[in-house]
């Protein structure tokens, strides 16, 4: 994506370039072209290019538009049990690969059912009265 | 160096959740359970509630899993594991390596919490009123039976 963008009326007069206050633009004259640069990091976004344009040629306005940039779509793991999405298949194997295990992907809320059936399994049949079986 | 270990017995659990208010209230200074260290989950199939807390693992998973080397093994008061805030990054990666699901996750500080037995004298033991929880030291609790017993009660059910 190019948000500094300058059109076909610049003939390369410079004029960006002497009165950029953060250096931002740079002119290379090299082969028979006089190539313009931008450099995104050292803009300040002041404007102050697009003000001083004899020609109108730099289009400023894509410096200012709000938008979002997607820059990694991953494929999403769910809950086996109530199907939220809970985190990325790539999280999931790095997971595994630190754990040396797999098992089945669960949300938080479901994660309680693992531990209440191998409790309830133990505590079957048995009668509140009695005590003792502390976990 | 002492190596303590809070255990729940649900059959005397009654799910008042008084540990839980307690907890939320010392460690987090709000009247909410979402931020206690301390969780009690309902068993529907026989009627009983089991309070979890942080098992301070031998092998722990959450130490194996944090990509940060924030969570350690703590021996200054008490054995435990212990987040450091400087390193963790909220990634959660321990949440989702725990097989009990006792660290928990404080989303207006985007870092996760988890028992730390309020060094040694954990403050839910105080306030169960049915006297479910305890602090147990290793004498009290035969750990070589303990690990037989359990690893034939889990066989076929890793996860």
């Amino acid at each position: 994506m190019r948000y500094f963008q300058v059109n076909d009326q610049c003939n390369g007069c410079l004029a960006c370039v002497q009165n950029c206050p953060a250096n931002a633009l740079r002119a290379e004259d090299s082969d028979a072209n006089r190539v313009l640069s931008h450099n995104m990091a050292r803009c300040a976004r002041c404007g102050n290019c697009w003000r001083i344009c004899p020609q109108e040629a730099i289009e400023f306005q894509f410096m200012l538009e709000n938008g979002w940039d997607a820059v990694k779509s991953l494929e999403l793991v769910y809950c086996s049990v109530c199907g939220v999405p809970i985190y990325t298949m790539d999280y999931k194997r790095t997971l595994s690969e630190k754990l040396g295990t797999s098992g089945e992907p669960t949300c938080s809320k479901h994660r309680d059912e693992v531990t209440r059936a191998a409790k309830a399994h133990f505590l079957k049949g048995r009668s509140p009265d009695m005590r003792g079986g502390a976990i | 160096m002492t190596m303590k270990i809070l255990t729940s017995d649900p059959n005397k659990c009654n799910g008042c959740r008084m540990c839980q208010t307690a907890c939320a209230i010392l460690k987090a200074g709000v009247c909410n359970p979402e931020k206690s260290r301390i969780r009690v989950i309902e068993m529907d199939e026989c009627d009983r509630y089991l309070p979890l807390v942080c098992q301070n693992c031998e092998d722990a998973p959450c130490i194996a899993a944090c990509p940060k080397e924030a969570i350690s093994r703590s021996y200054d008061q008490v054995v435990r594991t212990v987040i450091d805030y400087n390193k963790c990054v909220g990634c959660k990666m321990c949440l989702n390596a725990c097989s009990f699901g006792t660290i928990g996750f404080d989303e207006d500080r985007g870092r996760p919490f988890k028992c730390d037995l309020c060094g040694g004298d954990p403050l839910c033991v105080h306030f169960c009123e049915p006297g479910a929880l305890t602090l147990k030291d290793p004498t009290m609790i035969q750990y070589d039976q303990a690990r037989v017993s359990a690893l034939k009660r889990t066989a076929g059910m890793r996860r």
